[in-house]
């Protein structure tokens, strides 16, 4: 039996409810960084992505990119938000070696985008508004490294002023599993927006999480900040383990003290990185280099137009269009990749075939070598030449299985390793009747209990030739042909 | 006073600038005077005026998102820096 969600944390002196909010920082894709000519391209060498404004050069001043702010926009249609006709950006102050101007540009109180939501899918049948409080846009940090010298830290500016999208929202998420869901949820959204490539690796998508627990129908618990949290990963095993912490600190009669805190992904523990007197004091005020940002509706109304096909719509038109079952068509339209794997594999073919393939097959391999769909061994192009070899009859659908598990090791084409290893189906009916005329020649036993109304010895009879073929008869004529012949 | 030296000791702390006593005792009382100003400001009635954000009536201007990449010169951007080490930056170790 499965346990109720949400999952509640079963103490000593009862359940707990646990409350998270989250903070999710996402990188804009753009060209260039958010109010600078410095290119937001990853993975070049140190520092080659600079420009002068990013190192804080004297006399430099940021000019917003214009692709930034449609970016920030179509992302705040996607996620049903209100995109606002007037926003500031403010400067968030505070001292750090890889933030050259001593301030972040960021927006504080009046923010781009506001009040927008996520549903979630929380079963079969049910879904969960997320409620998301904003969107804001602010500048990226640089890099310290600290592991190059035993007296220095190094510093590498590339990320410095790139654009992310920090959107927050609401406390409304009751567990770990939820807050994995809306992560992986807005990752997409983003993703199918094109407006944030998600890789979370590269840290184009990093949590915060909020974290308190109370008991039901209590006020809110007192939180605990999570940051820095850099896959989906480790954002559930991170929840998890700081509500059993708050949890046991409360019945053992002690406080939680709202802090900062980090989670080792080793210990798979939380711990303290700055108190609440060590909080920062921001001093936030207006960027008196910056002009409130003015949003017409004929801009807003323009972008809305380019918005592309968004998870949630795609589900819709895979059950209309391909006829798929609603656990198939969140599967398959959860992940942009799987979904242009699946119309590419369903083309011509059966798309009820397509995804249990996919679904049933191709997920189970994919997750026991930890890979992506865009990473299979196996392309949709190569996979659908199987599927075409079933479907004209060349091999059984257990054949394709075993053919299927060979292609993912040594990537060859289905037909190659049919051929090498002789598993075309027999689909003969000479060959088969040989067979079966040799079967009940020698196993009168079984013949006879037939022949005395046992019917279901007839899947033994299937069996043997199964066994004697290596399971390469076809198995519609191996029935036929048995039945024919006992019933003689 | 609205401001005591315990205030404009965080503030200095803040702002990373080194204070002497007498410093201190100077600034708590001249940023008193500025708060006590706007104190003075703040009986004014306000309630139909927008808020200004600028003295200029201009839009903020918007760049294009063409890539140039790499039209800044590395090695004078390096050129000013105090420390570095190859191509990176470098600071008195930092570990938070």
């Amino acid at each position: 039996m499965s346990e109720a969600r949400p999952y509640k944390i079963s103490g000593k002196t009862g359940s707990w409810e646990i409350v998270i909010g989250l903070e999710v920082h996402a990188q804009v894709s753009s060209k260039l960084k958010l109010f600078s000519n410095g290119s937001a391209s990853f993975g070049s060498n140190e520092n080659e992505n600079l420009d002068l404004l990013d190192i804080g050069l004297p006399g430099t001043l940021p000019t917003i990119n214009s692709f930034v702010i449609d970016q920030a926009i179509k992302s705040g249609l996607a996620l049903n938000a209100k995109v606002n006709n007037f926003s500031i950006f403010d400067r968030k102050n505070y001292f750090y070696p890889d933030l050259p101007l001593g301030y972040q540009i960021s927006q504080y109180k009046e923010p781009i985008i506001s009040d927008g939501y996520i549903d979630i899918d929380i079963n079969e049948s049910d879904s969960k508004r997320i409620r998301i409080e904003r969107l804001h846009l602010e500048q990226d940090a640089g890099k310290s490294i600290h592991d190059q010298s035993p007296e220095d830290s190094f510093i590498d500016f590339n990320r410095a002023g790139v654009a992310l999208m920090e959107i927050v929202s609401y406390p409304d998420l009751s567990d770990w599993e939820e807050a994995g869901d809306y992560v992986t949820k807005l990752r997409n959204i983003l993703r199918f927006a094109n407006t944030c490539d998600g890789n979370m690796q590269e840290g184009s998508l990093r949590c915060d999480a909020n974290v308190s627990v109370r008991k039901p129908n209590d006020d809110l618990g007192t939180r605990c900040e999570i940051k820095n949290l850099n896959s989906i990963k480790n954002l559930m095993k991170a929840i998890e383990f700081e509500a059993n912490r708050q949890v046991a600190l409360l019945e053992s009669g002690e406080t939680i003290a709202q802090e900062t805190r980090l989670f080792d992904a080793n210990s798979g523990k939380t711990r303290t990185m700055r108190s609440k007197e060590e909080a920062h004091d921001y001093r936030y005020f207006p960027d008196p280099d910056l002009l409130p940002l003015k949003i017409q509706e004929d801009r807003i109304h323009k972008i809305s137009k380019t918005l592309p096909e968004l998870p949630a719509q795609l589900k819709e038109r895979l059950k209309s269009q391909y006829k798929l079952g609603s656990y198939d068509a969140r599967v398959i339209s959860a992940e942009l990749e799987t979904a242009k794997y699946f119309e590419d594999l369903s083309e011509g073919r059966d798309p009820k075939q397509a995804a249990n393939w996919i679904i049933s097959n191709l997920f189970g391999k994919l997750n026991g070598i930890d890979k992506s769909i865009s990473e299979s061994p196996i392309s949709s192009k190569k996979l659908g030449k199987l599927l075409d070899l079933v479907n004209d009859g060349t091999i059984s659908n257990k054949i394709a299985k075993e053919v299927f598990e060979e292609m993912f090791i040594s990537s060859k084409e289905a037909k190659e390793i049919i051929e090498e290893k002789g598993l075309k189906q027999i689909s003969n009916e000479d060959d088969i009747e040989k067979l079966v005329d040799k079967i009940i020649l020698e196993n009168e036993t079984q013949v006879n209990q037939f022949k005395e109304g046992n019917t279901k010895v007839m899947g033994w009879f299937v069996g043997q030739v199964m066994k004697l073929t290596k399971g390469q008869a076809n198995p519609g004529i191996v029935n036929k042909i048995i039945l024919k012949k006992l019933n003689n | 006073m609205l401001i005591d030296e315990k205030v404009t000791k965080k503030i200095a702390f803040l702002a990373r600038i080194g204070l002497t006593e007498k410093e201190e005792e100077d600034f708590s009382k001249d940023l008193s005077k500025i708060l006590k100003w706007m104190e003075d400001l703040k009986k004014i009635d306000v309630k139909n005026v927008e808020p200004l954000r600028n003295v200029n009536d201009i839009e903020l201007l918007e760049r294009e998102d063409i890539d140039f990449s790499k039209n800044s010169d590395q090695s004078k951007l390096l050129a000013n820096a105090p420390k570095k080490n190859g191509n990176f930056f470098t600071v008195p170790k930092v570990i938070e």
